[in-house]
């Protein structure tokens, strides 16, 4: 590689990193906690919901208990499986009948208890869970700016990584391996810069890849939609299958009695391992009322099988079928493969701790980037005026980045001593906090000092977490480990793990000072 | 060490030009490219590929115009590029309609 290529790699990774960098940060942070999501909900609520891949409803009782609020004739109504067994999401579209009453013509998606059918609405089963996963695609920041921001975001990243590996290209082997920690600061950010990026390179490139796709596919659908489906995106979906046949309505009422119980053991008998993900109703109460019952194959058996069986419900017969262990296609896998690769819910725990540890593991390569952009830069050649511009923006990056350890154990803490927080109280909690903290070091000027006080808060607020959820529930964590709770056992560990971490982390890093001064 | 100024850009035009060509350019190519494709291939395949492909094309090619020489010639190339595929895009469109 000449020098001309080296140096332009150099400057596009530095510029696209530095950008990036603190949008970056939070991403990686809040959404290494969301693969967490279920386990956080269900540690916040207090009830163990061990995971089911398939949805555990009686749907005919459901039907009838929702039929009486809702009114459901001439509705489209989707049941889909929201990852527990203890509650399905539902969607209630408003009735193609033009005659229905005034209820049924109200579009409607609620959260059905599937042992109580009581419903609730998204609101009012917001969750920390939620609350984290949300900001890790930056949800908070009103539609759509904040989806915008995260996915260009993850392009940017995407350069950044293919300009680091360029970068490092000649010598990727060689320093993978080098690690100074006792030459200068420089070398040390940048060592662990180079190692830990190559760690998590295939990580990264995966999450650059997919997450740009979940925010911006707009940018691609567009066009396609444009451009070969004459704007008609309804044709590109259907082409897609995203969405299946639309079965009109016929206006004649349904005489036949029916059980969507028994359509759903009957599809889920056909093939062996076979969970159901999804129930889907058209038509409801009409003569041309048709489910569709889709699911998949466990992963560990096939890794894409999508299979679904479409009755129309007056004659009882099968009008569509789809093999998931015969009739895969390249469209299904691409559609599971994008999805699996960045939720990593295939493996079980292991894969989502280790997935935790390389996200994190993200977030310090990124705070060495920028380290080594500062500590390159402050050097006596440099204008005192632009040294000092960018020890600031360090000092904000650092302040804005570091404290979002010490805020989030707080809200996990708040959120269990004041069950249930909502929506608007979590803000509250976790921004208002995160805000006056950052400021707090912005004033104080001490890089040093903001690293020290996160680490230390943080593990503070987070051996709190753990007794928060005894004093409060009783459920204290040896006594959910008995009791075989797996989730809250499972969240009390690892901020009891991760706060002696960063506990530990703090004391070296403070002895090392001391031993430096003396 | 930051890098050396003196392989970088430093007309503000000219840097001007690599950044848009980078960002509008590579994205007009890789879309075009994948629509030609989709316009003559199997649609559907081509278009979930292009799910991942679209946006690794795209940064790839951000990445070959910053290397370029001169900023003015990197964007013509792309317009030409894209013109190109958007030809075969509408000979595609022509030849294979989508039943209506």
């Amino acid at each position: 590689m000449n020098n001309r290529n080296y140096n332009i790699f150099f400057h596009t990774h530095t510029v696209s990193g530095i950008v990036i960098s603190v949008v970056l940060y939070v991403i990686f942070f809040a959404g290494s906690f969301s693969f967490f999501k279920e386990d956080i909900a269900s540690w916040e609520k207090g009830e163990p919901t061990s995971a089911s891949q398939t949805i555990q409803l009686n749907f005919d009782q459901a039907l009838k208990t929702l039929d009486s609020t809702y009114d459901l004739q001439g509705r489209n109504i989707s049941f889909s499986q929201p990852q527990n067994k203890y509650s399905t999401g539902t969607s209630l579209e408003a009735s193609k009948d033009s005659l229905a009453s005034e209820k049924a013509k109200e579009s409607k998606y609620v959260v059905l208890n599937n042992t109580t059918y009581k419903t609730s609405t998204y609101e009012e089963s917001y969750n920390l869970g939620e609350f984290i996963y949300r900001l890790h695609f930056l949800a908070q920041v009103p539609y759509p700016v904040g989806y915008y921001l995260s996915g260009f975001i993850a392009l940017f990243f995407l350069f950044a990584i293919v300009t680091g590996v360029l970068l490092h290209w000649k010598k990727i082997i060689s320093s993978f391996y080098v690690f100074r920690p006792k030459e200068k600061l420089k070398t040390w950010w940048t060592d662990a810069h180079t190692s830990l990026g190559m760690l998590g390179l295939p990580f990264q490139f995966v999450y650059a890849v997919t997450g740009a796709f979940f925010m911006i596919k707009l940018v691609i659908v567009a066009p396609s939609v444009q451009l070969l489906y004459q704007g008609d995106q309804n044709k590109l979906y259907k082409e897609l299958e995203y969405t299946g046949t639309d079965y009109p309505y016929e206006y004649k009422a349904l005489t036949k009695s029916f059980s969507i119980n028994e359509m759903v053991a009957a599809t889920k008998k056909n093939w062996d391992d076979f969970n159901i993900t999804r129930v889907e109703i058209q038509n409801y109460g009409d003569a041309n009322m048709h489910v569709v019952v889709k699911g998949e194959t466990e992963y560990d058996k096939k890794f894409t099988g999508a299979g679904e069986m479409v009755y129309k419900v007056a004659t009882g017969e099968v009008v569509s079928k789809k093999n998931p262990l015969t009739q895969t296609t390249y469209l299904d896998s691409v559609k599971n493969i994008l999805y699996r690769i960045h939720f990593g819910d295939y493996g079980g725990y292991g894969l989502k701790i280790i997935s935790f540890v390389l996200g994190i593991l993200s977030c310090f390569v990124i705070i060495s980037g920028v380290m080594i952009w500062l500590v390159a830069r402050d050097k006596k050649s440099m204008p005192a005026k632009k040294r000092r511009f960018n020890e600031a923006v360090v000092r904000i990056y650092l302040a804005i980045c570091l404290s979002m350890f010490p805020v989030t154990a707080l809200t996990f803490t708040v959120a269990k001593m004041y069950y249930p927080l909502g929506r608007d109280h979590t803000y509250s909690v976790y921004f208002i906090s995160w805000l006056l903290l950052s400021i707090f070091f912005i004033l104080k000027k001490n890089n040093r000092f903001t690293n020290q006080f996160c680490l230390i808060s943080g593990s503070i607020l987070g051996f709190l977490i753990p007794i928060a959820n005894g004093l409060k529930t009783g459920n204290w964590f040896w006594i959910s480990y008995n009791n075989n709770q797996f989730q809250p056992f499972f969240v009390d560990i690892l901020w009891i793990i991760l706060s002696t971490i960063t506990l530990y982390a703090s004391f070296k890093l403070k002895n090392h000072k001391e031993k430096k001064m003396n | 060490m930051p890098a050396n100024p003196k392989y970088l850009t430093q007309s503000k035009w000219q840097r001007f030009a690599k950044i848009t060509a980078a960002i509008v350019g590579g994205y007009l190519v890789s879309i075009s490219f994948h629509l030609a494709l989709a316009s003559w291939f199997n649609r559907a395949n081509i278009i979930i590929t292009m799910a991942f492909s679209g946006f690794i094309l795209w940064v790839a090619l951000m990445v070959i115009a910053f290397l370029a020489k001169n900023g003015w010639k990197i964007w013509l190339i792309y317009l030409a590029l894209s013109c190109l595929f958007s030809g075969i895009l509408y000979l595609g469109q022509t030849y294979n309609p989508i039943a209506q």
